[in-house]
């Protein structure tokens, strides 16, 4: 780096200052058409990064579901564990249990999907601080209402029943997860 | 286009929110008449048991059992009936959501060859006890 300075200097005792003008913009105008293209890449690289720096400060969470394959009315129990492997602060943990409608259509030549999500039910714990080594553990239990759908899926149209995790930590990407949980077209006893 | 006054009644229903309406697996029973207003020559008239999509999405259906009722000449104002007598699937249930409905119907369909087919439906809840 210091290098240059003095390097730059000894070429432009042996150049005009016409020279030096011209030397000058020939090596820095490539380098200022691909600045928008280092900034997009580094930008790129950050983004890619974010979830490794944050994997290192927080375990992947373990998430078991006592049975994923369900009758309407029927409950189940979510079994959430996740170690902290530094001092977190985590802003909420957050569980919603939704029904999603996906419809899928064609509009010119493009092929369009629309999703709407009814939350069910959901859980959230708020704001507090994990130390080093904690580990955090939670056990919820959810139902299908009675009146509610089953399972659905065609070529364009479905109906999936999905338990959302969404853990927020300070100053770190979000940590966000679907499960699935089937519901066959059958009423609990 | 052919004219035809079609009635679609459904028996051993039971009403909710004033639609007819069948637990998954019962059986669907009822009667179809067909008055043509004028000759009609028809390949089939068809009475259909199935479910099709509404809403945002792209229609999804399915037939589930089907009769062929009459098949050849329709004479005018000569009254044809049947009766039917179909297994309603265990699934889907009916449904109505924000961008997706299933709706279950008999529906009753005179194929006309090389013209507009004349069709008329009768929705029906198709959903378990709760």
């Amino acid at each position: 780096m210091f290098g240059l300075v003095p390097m730059i200097g000894g070429i432009g005792l042996f150049l005009s200052s016409e020279d030096l003008l011209g030397t000058v913009l020939a090596l820095c105008m490539p380098s200022l058409f691909s600045i928008p293209f280092i900034v997009v890449g580094i930008v790129l690289i950050a983004i890619g990064v974010r979830p490794i720096i944050a994997g290192m400060r927080v375990s992947q969470p373990e998430v078991s579901i006592s049975n994923d394959t369900l009758r309407v009315g029927e409950e189940f129990t979510v079994i959430y564990q996740q170690t902290f492997k530094s001092a977190t602060d985590v802003k909420r943990i957050a569980y919603n249990f939704v029904l999603r409608e996906t419809a899928r259509y064609r509009r010119g030549t493009d092929t369009v999907t629309v999703t709407h999500e009814n939350n069910v039910d959901g859980y959230e714990h708020g704001a507090r601080r994990f130390e080093s080594g904690e580990m955090f553990n939670d056990r919820r239990t959810f139902r299908i209402p009675r009146e509610a759908m089953h399972t659905f899926e065609v070529s364009n149209n479905k109906l999936n029943w999905l338990l959302k995790v969404h853990v927020e930590l300070e100053g770190w990407p979000d940590f966000q997860q679907e499960y699935e949980i089937k519901v066959t077209p059958e009423m609990a006893r | 286009m052919a004219n035809a006054n079609i009635q679609i009644t459904l028996h051993n229903a039971d009403m909710l929110e004033g639609m007819p309406s069948y637990e998954p697996g019962s059986v669907v029973q009822g009667t179809v008449h067909v008055t043509p207003q004028e000759d009609i020559k028809c390949n089939h008239v068809w009475v259909r048991l199935g479910w099709h999509t509404e809403g945002r999405g792209t229609r999804d259906e399915k037939v589930s059992e089907q009769i062929d009722m009459a098949q050849g000449l329709l004479s005018a104002n000569t009254p044809l009936s049947r009766s039917f007598s179909f297994n309603a699937p265990r699934e889907p249930w009916s449904y109505a959501g924000h961008y997706i409905n299933i709706v279950w119907e008999v529906k009753v369909t005179i194929d006309i060859p090389l013209a507009t087919d004349v069709n008329q439906s009768l929705p029906f809840v198709l959903a378990p006890r709760r």
